[in-house]
């Protein structure tokens, strides 16, 4: 008999072998005695297969592939089922004619929304595989029951909340907050209905043009901050608080029958019998939209000794900093040096126990005191806990060649990839090795997964002369193998920016608990760092 | 005239079996993966609970849950199904089928937040995996055929979808938990 799994990656092979009807009778039979008496393997079998169903109905939904070498059209198995079903069903009652023009309108019609009292998100369903447009950068409070919570992408869809404050980030940079009782529809990263309720949107530059719509009006943001309310009549009211807006009163095509560009002055209500009107009545005042301090990552004692069992060359924990350098965990070399200490205008601080970087500064790095070489052929590991502000291209960890400091060369760099020259998802981790250092070139990988700003993400780059590996929260999400073994440079390790004298890509947030090792970490250690410290701070 | 009244009392009420069956034949045919993983014998088990289903709509009670009363039926079904098959196929003994039955507890809204992030999951693959995804699941023979056309083996392309299936079900998780990507 073979041996049973014990992990949950086996059990998912197994539970895969099964539906591929591939399991073998022993197994089989195994499989069953554990269905029986272990409760917890029960469960897990059960989430499976419901993910096994939802897999084959979007599948299913997408339909088959038509191969472009053949014309053959192949119908999607689900729906031949269903047809087949019906159809057998209908011959039976002999009302085929009668009943097949409702059927037809039923395959298209979207699922409706269920109403409830709190706060919820409800993806647009159309839509087969949406993607990600907005992200929830903050909750004020969760009721009991609700899905919502920060850190959750978004796809196009309507989103509501009963009480409290909600912010969003949307993939193309604006931030707009809600305030309970009100509702939203995502159309795209730089698009939104308000359908009740009062909203407050700050969009910077890069976010220009964010359009939010509301019954009969829409708004154009030139740039920065503004609020709107639908009122219960379903009039929209507009101020602008910072920078200015185009106000449109839309036609009944749903473009703008007459506009009007405002600037920060008092309220001005759209509706179709008054057209764009300044307005006596004061809007509700929410607080606008401004950074957050995040939550401390709290790190456990036994985080702190397995690091160092790791054996680092250096461990950053930013607790504190003392003459302008934070203290290396694992010895008195290799400690971190602040930029702008020098000028006695440090630009990096310690916020909640992490350093913080503000990327808004003419230099905002961290730098080791003394330069590493590799005691094996580019061989090391990375490891980090990131918090981004926000998403955009930022540099976590540059290996800078010493020879080549004034050249602006690299080995390698860690960073986050949003909105850049790449092709890549949107908010992707890039983990790029350069062998020899240059200006250009390398071999990237990026994470499908997606940096999300306000979350703690534990985030590791493994080296080796056979692999480049990015592990996100514990899990490899990346690796590429490599054909020739890459140079060894003496190098300087640097944070927050791409180079030292070239303030570029500054990173905005927070960076926690670094460490760098000479060797490669494997994925049971790095699981089990990433687990000690889940424990302490739970989603 | 009587005549009449009868077939057109009888189309109504074919328009109202049509719309709940197709309002729910995908719950129903999730229920019975559950216990029939096998998902062509899965699709019979359902063909014939969508006959008895037919059978005994008179008795269906217009108002109360339709689903419910469908899974009913499909659990019988799924009894009947082994009896057949028992001794000629892997089946599920009586007592796993019956403590299957009461472990299950699908959630509406929670099924909903694992489709949203399965989506999004999907839409992280490349082409090629998505298109061996649906190859899989949208025509289960085919990956011979591709495998033929692509001049690799259908154990090397098995070995793929599996690693797909494997970051589908991690990155589903992985989101369904909260962890932040």
């Amino acid at each position: 008999m073979s041996e049973f799994p014990v992990n949950k990656n086996q059990e998912r092979r197994l539970f895969r072998q099964l539906t591929d009807g591939e399991i073998t009778p022993e197994d089989f039979r195994e499989l069953e005695s554990r269905l029986l008496k272990d409760q917890a393997f029960r469960r897990r079998y059960l989430r499976y297969l419901r993910f096994e169903g939802g897999l084959i109905e979007i599948l299913t939904e997408l339909g088959l592939p038509r191969p472009e070498s053949t014309s053959t059209l192949s119908s999607s198995r689900q729906e031949t089922r269903r047809w087949k079903l019906l159809t057998a069903c209908l011959l039976i009652m002999g009302l085929i004619g009668g009943a097949s023009g409702y059927i037809f309108r039923s395959f298209s019609l979207p699922q409706e929304a269920t109403s409830s009292n709190i706060s919820k998100w409800v993806p647009d369903s159309r839509i087969n595989t949406p993607e990600q447009i907005a992200v929830v950068r903050y909750l004020e409070h969760s009721e009991p029951g609700s899905k919502l919570r920060a850190g959750m992408w978004l796809t196009p869809g309507t989103l509501s909340i009963e009480s409290g404050r909600l912010e969003l980030e949307f993939i193309d940079g604006a931030v707009v907050a809600i305030e309970g009782a009100a509702e939203i529809r995502l159309l795209s990263g730089n698009s939104a209905t308000l359908v009740r309720g009062q909203a407050v949107a700050h969009v910077p530059e890069q976010a220009k043009g964010f359009k939010l719509n509301g019954p009969e009006a829409a708004v154009v943001d030139l740039g920065t901050e503004f609020t709107m309310s639908i009122d219960s009549a379903g009039q929209s009211h507009v101020q602008v608080l910072e920078g200015e807006v185009e106000v449109s009163l839309l036609g009944d095509d749903g473009s703008t029958w007459t506009s009007r560009r405002l600037q920060p002055s008092q309220p001005y209500k759209v509706n179709r019998d008054d057209g764009i009107q300044a307005s006596a009545d004061l809007l509700q005042q929410m607080p606008r939209i401004s950074r957050r301090t995040p939550e401390a990552l709290r790190t456990p004692d036994d985080y702190i000794r397995a690091v160092l069992a790791a054996a680092p060359v250096f461990y950053w924990r930013f607790e504190s900093i003392k003459d302008g350098k934070v203290r290396n965990e694992v010895g008195p070399k290799h400690t971190a040096i602040i930029s702008g200490v020098t000028k006695n205008a440090p630009e990096i601080f310690i916020e909640n126990h992490a350093a913080r970087f503000l990327g808004d500064r003419p230099d905002s790095f961290i730098i080791a005191s003394d330069s590493l070489s590799f005691p094996e052929q580019r061989t090391f590991t990375i490891e980090t806990w990131v918090n981004a502000d926000l998403l955009h291209h930022g540099t976590l960890a540059a290996l800078i060649p010493t020879a080549y400091e004034n050249l602006f060369f690299h080995i390698n760099l860690l960073e986050i990839c949003h909105r850049t020259e790449f092709v890549h998802s949107p908010g992707a981790f890039r983990f790029l090795n350069r062998s020899p250092p240059g200006e250009g070139g390398g071999i990237n990988i990026f994470s499908r997964e997606e940096c999300t700003p306000g979350i703690w993400q534990y985030l590791v780059a493994v080296n080796t002369p056979d692999v480049q590996q990015l592990y996100l929260n514990g899990e490899l999400v990346r690796e590429m193998g490599k054909s020739s073994p890459d140079e060894n440079e003496p190098f300087h390790i640097l944070l927050g920016q791409l180079n030292r004298r070239r303030p570029e890509r500054q990173f905005q947030g927070l960076i926690d608990e670094l460490a760098f090792y000479p060797r490669a970490l494997n994925s049971e250690e790095i699981q089990r760092h990433h687990e000690i410290m889940r424990q302490h701070n739970p989603d | 005239m009587l005549v009449d009244n009868n077939r057109d009392s009888m189309k109504e009420l074919a328009v109202d079996f049509a719309k709940l069956l197709i309002q729910h034949d995908r719950a129903v045919l999730r229920y019975i993966l559950t216990f029939v993983p096998s998902r062509t014998d899965a699709e019979e088990v359902l063909q014939r609970t969508a006959v008895v289903l037919w059978e005994k709509f008179a008795e269906y009670q217009p108002g109360t849950e339709f689903l419910r009363w469908a899974l009913k039926v499909a659990y019988y079904e799924i009894l009947n199904y082994r009896k057949e098959y028992a001794r000629s196929r892997l089946v599920f003994s009586e007592a796993v089928l019956s403590t299957l039955a009461d472990e299950r507890d699908e959630d509406a809204t929670e099924y909903e937040f694992q489709q949203a992030a399965l989506r999004i999951c999907l839409g992280k693959l490349v082409p090629d995996e998505l298109m061996l995804l649906q190859r899989r699941y949208c025509d289960g023979a085919s990956i011979v055929d591709l495998a033929a056309v692509t001049g690799k083996t259908a154990k090397s392309l098995y070995r793929r979808l599996d690693r797909i299936r494997e970051m589908l079900a991690i990155c589903m998780e992985r989101r369904l938990s909260g962890a932040c990507s």
